[in-house]
Formats: C-alpha cells, structure tokens, sequence
C-alpha cells in the first residue's frame, strides 16, 4: 500500500493526543497546543492545570504505552519472521510465561511493586533461557522448529507453576491482585518505573532495528540462509535475546497484554509489505499508537478501568478473524 | 586441464548415525554443467547438501579452490559457490527484487542493507534471466518457473563461481523446464561450474556436459553424458525399463520409461 508508513504515523498522533487530551478532566486540544507553544517560548503555562496532568498522570502513562505496545509488536514481527510463522506472537518461547510466573510469586511472598516487576522481568528471561538450552541440546531436526516445540512445552509447564501458586494464595489479598496482573494494565505506571521499562525496550528495539535487513534473510528456510553466507545460530541467538528483553520488560510493566505482538505485524504487512526494513518501524510506530489508543479507552470507556488485556483480546480476535480471512490469499 | 573448482573424494554423506551414501567422488569446474542422477531416496540431495557445507561430510574431503570446505568461513563461501533450492514458496511473499537481493547477504556487514551497488548487481542478475518485468512482484504471485527463475537470479547476485541446484525443475510444467534449463546452459556459457539435481535423463543429455549416476549412495557411473546415459544405463540405475528413441531431429536419443504400450488397451 503506498504511503503506509503515514497511516501508522497518523495512528500514532491519535493515540497521543488522545490520551493526553481524554480523561476524568477533559483538556481541549487548544489548551495543550498553548501550553506548548507557551513552553517553547519560555513563558510560563496559561493555565497551571495542563502541565500538572499531562506530566505527572497522562504522559507517563502514554509513554508506558507506547514503549509497551511497540516492544510488543516489534518483538512479534521479529518472532514471526524468526519462525517463518505469521501466527506467532512474543511469547511463543515463554518470555510472558515466566514473567507471570515471577510476577505472581512476587505477589506470593509480598514483594513491593518494584521487586513484582523485577521478579517478572527476571522470570520472563530465564524461561526463555531455558527453552533456549533445551532446544540447543537438540542437535538434529530443523533447530527452528526444535525452538519452537521447546517453547511450547517449557510454556504449559510454567502455566502450570503459575496454577499451583495461586491454588496456594491468600484467596482474599493475593490472588486478586495476581489475577488483576494477569490481566495487564497499565494503571500502575509512575514517572520513577520508566527507566526500568524504556531502557531495555530502547535497548533491544535498536538491536532489532539494526538487524532488520538480515532479519529478511532468517526469515527463508536455514538452509538457504547459511547457503546466502547468514551466520544463522549466532543471528537467531542474537534476535530472540533483543526480542525477549523488549518483551520481558513490557510484560513487567503491563502484565500480559495479548495480541498486540500477534495482530499489529500483521497490519503493518499489510500497509508496507513483508521486508523487516520497513515492516519494523511500522510495527513500532503502530503498536505504540495502538496501545496507546487501547489504554486512552481502558481508562475512560467506563467507571473502572477496563484491564488492558481484556480489551487487546476483544478487540484484536474479530480483528484477526478479518485477517485471516484476507490470508487465504496467501501472507502478503 | 584446469584444477577442479570443486573437488569431492571418497566422501561418505548422512546424518549421526544414518550413512546415506559413500565412496563418492565428483569434480566440477568453470564452465561446465554436471547433472547428478538418480532414482529416489538415492542420496542425490543429501550429496549436494554436503558439498554445499550445509550436512557436515561423515568420511572424505570436499574441496573448494583446493581449500578444504570446512576451513571457510561461511560468508566467503557464499562469495564462491551459490544454492538454488526447489522452488517451495516461502512463508512471506517478498518482491523478486528484495528476493535476489537477498543474494547479497554474503557481501555485506552484519547491520548492513544493500546499497546503489547491490541493486544494480540483482538488476543485472534479473537481467540476465530475462525476467527484469518480475522485479516488483510478489514470489507468491509468479509461476513456480518463474520462482525458480528468481532463485536462480538470487544465486547470481552473490557473484559466485558455482551454483548448485536441487531438482530446479521438480514440479514445473513443460514450458518453466524449458525456461529453467535454458537459464542454466546461460549460466555454464558465462564461465560458472553448474550442479543440478535431476529425475529427467533427458535433461540431462540435453542440458549438462557431464553426468553422474547414483543409486543408494553410489556412484554407478560418472563421464560425459553421451556416454553414461544409454538405455543400458538408464535400466541399471533405475532398476526398470528404458525405452530408446533413436529418430529424434537434432540427433540426441530420447528415453522412456517403457511400460506396456498396448495400443490397444489405449484406445
């Protein structure tokens, strides 16, 4: 589709403006356009309302969002390609599994909120550590597919831990607040967690970035890239350890938010085609500005907030159903 | 005679524990197609694999430019031998251009993406294929020819000294072989050592100068093609009937599975 790259631009500027602009306390877009213009001037806010909110409430959530919901995605167009796959998403090799699991024993023995998202920060990488060595002790078959399996099965057994600990949690303090995380949301993003969240998710989005061209050639059969000259063992190695720290740490933050990293690849296709030297911006750009859009409706649909993963699934499923009915014809 | 680019001896191919074929030996060189036969499950691929440095050799030596195979680095070899595999269609349906310029992966670094040059190298490789009007399609949407095509521009853009292919025409209709096999003797006349993989000995009279005939992972007989392929042969290689037609304008035979031709029964 030409000119694809703007409708994710376009997206994106929805998103942030609103979210800045919707909420409890309505902000007019020309109330936010002053205070900036105000701001670039160096003259003080015309109206002190605006700066307190959208850089105390609103903008660190929107940027909670955004690093989420592009992590997400670019972490899924990368597992997609990897797998040569289309309806793979982030947590095929147990990186949302085991951030759950870590999650919910940090809720388990009472961590505070930080030491929750560093148990499932840590919890997400070392499942997918160890699908990784499990599928590397495999030394014949399609090492892809071999991964793949690993991540499959290392995932039930983790869904299953996660089983055994809320069977065995505080049904009236813990386990609520574990089925809330499980759910995802973003209600508890604060201007102090970004670092924790933006500085791994800037870290492998970069790597992935720029690797894209070479991520065209892992997506062929193995074969044929090692026969191009791709050094595919240690490029695969590469690529899941920057897609599973983008998507470990977005999961810290949001707990599980399903679908963006499986849908938004696919509209990205769909608007620039299938090469990662385009498809990766775009699902980046995408994926914020839609988990941006997402959470601006979680917060202001109804009284309570709506949990964020609820929303991603009711919305990304039909979603899905239309793109898979369009693929009969083929991945584009 | 020049030095064989590519140099096997005594060399056993498989898996741990599952010999697929040994005591094979080839030699290819600049400028000249060898076409590998054979029926079925004969070791036919599992050799290329080999020689290509995709299965590890279980016994014997591979060499290319008198270099043992293993000592390259796999960028480097991909700058010296290219692969052209059977035409399935891949996961994402990528134009024919960033397909064939895929083909310049060896030549380039790491976080690198093909530049001026590389696009004009897989311009001319589309070039030379005649297939420069596919560029901006979709490999889904092509004919598996003229996919087959694409993949053989692609292993031109590595600017590669040999090129070996797996059954380029397995599964493409009469005209896509005639496309396929004609882009190989293109190939050979620009001065590459060819490899292919073959069912047909037709093709192989028709299209390579030598030929090598496998079954159950030996060589049965190796030399030119107007020698190794005669009906004798064929029926020793096959385990079943040949039929020679002789009276064929251009001169080469034709070869035939025989069955019963009751012309009765047919009509």
């Amino acid at each position: 589709m030409k000119g694809g790259g703007l409708w994710a631009g376009a997206v994106l500027l929805a998103g942030l403006l609103l979210a800045l602009t919707q909420g409890r306390i309505h902000i007019p877009i020309g109330d936010l356009a002053q205070w900036l213009g105000a701001l670039l001037q160096g003259a003080p806010a015309p109206n002190e309302q605006v700066p307190t909110i959208v850089l105390q409430v609103r903008g660190p959530r929107a940027l909670a969002a955004l690093a989420v919901g592009a992590a997400l995605a670019v972490a899924g167009a990368a597992f997609q390609g990897l797998f040569r796959n289309p309806l793979v998403s982030p947590d095929i090799l147990g990186a949302s599994a085991g951030a759950a699991l870590g999650a919910v024993l940090g809720i388990f023995f009472s961590f505070g909120v930080f030491g929750i998202q560093m148990a499932a920060f840590v919890g997400g990488l070392l499942a997918v550590t160890l699908v990784y060595g499990v599928g590397s002790t495999v030394r014949h078959g399609d090492p892809v597919l071999v991964l793949l399996l690993a991540g499959i099965v290392i995932g039930s057994l983790l869904g299953a831990c996660i089983g055994l600990v809320k069977v065995l949690a505080d049904p009236y303090n813990q386990l609520p607040a574990m089925t809330f995380w499980l759910l995802g949301s973003l209600a508890a993003a604060h201007a102090d967690d970004l670092p924790s969240l933006i500085a791994p998710v800037a870290l492998g989005t970069v790597v992935l970035l720029l690797l894209r061209w070479r991520m065209d050639v892992m997506s062929l059969p193995e074969d044929e890239a090692r026969s191009l000259g791709a050094r595919t063992t240690g490029l695969r190695l590469l690529i899941v350890a920057a897609a599973t720290l983008v998507t470990a740490a977005s999961v810290a933050a949001a707990g599980i938010v399903g679908w963006v990293g499986l849908v938004v690849p696919h509209l990205a296709r769909f608007l620039v085609g299938p090469s990662f030297v385009r498809l990766l911006p775009t699902s980046a750009v995408l994926g914020g500005g839609l988990l941006l859009l997402i959470d601006t409706l979680a917060r202001t649909l109804a009284p309570v907030e709506i949990p964020l993963g609820i929303l991603t699934a009711l919305i990304g499923s039909p979603f899905f159903i239309v793109l898979l009915r369009r693929a009969s014809r083929g991945w584009t | 005679m020049t030095a064989p680019l590519l140099h096997a001896e005594q060399l056993s191919v498989g898996y741990p524990g599952r010999v697929v074929g040994s005591g094979l030996s080839l030699d290819l060189r600049g400028g000249e197609v060898l076409a590998l036969l054979g029926p079925n499950g004969c070791g036919k691929t599992t050799l290329l694999k080999t020689v290509l440095g995709l299965l590890p050799a279980l016994a014997g030596s591979v060499r290319l430019q008198g270099r043992a195979l293993a000592d390259w680095p796999l960028a480097e070899r991909a700058r010296v031998v290219a692969y052209v595999p059977q035409g399935q269609a891949s996961t994402f349906g990528f134009s024919a251009l960033e397909m064939v310029l895929m083909g310049r992966t060896a030549h380039l670094g790491l976080i690198a993406r093909p530049g001026a040059k590389d696009r004009a190298i897989a311009q001319q490789a589309l070039e030379r294929l005649g297939i420069v009007h596919l560029a901006p399609r979709s490999v889904h949407e092509v004919s598996g020819g003229e996919r087959q095509l694409v993949l053989i521009a692609r292993a031109l853009a590595q600017q590669p000294q040999a090129v070996l292919l797996d059954e380029p025409t397995a599964s493409l209709d009469f005209g896509n072989q005639g496309l396929v096999m004609r882009a190989i003797r293109t190939l050979a006349h620009e001065g590459l050592a060819v490899l292919f993989t073959t069912h047909d000995p037709n093709q192989a009279l028709r299209c390579a100068d030598r030929a090598l005939l496998m079954r159950e992972g030996r060589v049965l007989g190796e030399g030119a093609v107007g020698q190794v392929i005669e009906a004798e042969g064929l029926r020793a290689l096959y385990r079943a009937g040949a039929h020679q037609v002789d009276d064929v304008a251009g001169g080469l035979p034709v070869f035939l599975p025989e069955f019963e031709t009751d012309q009765a029964t047919k009509r």
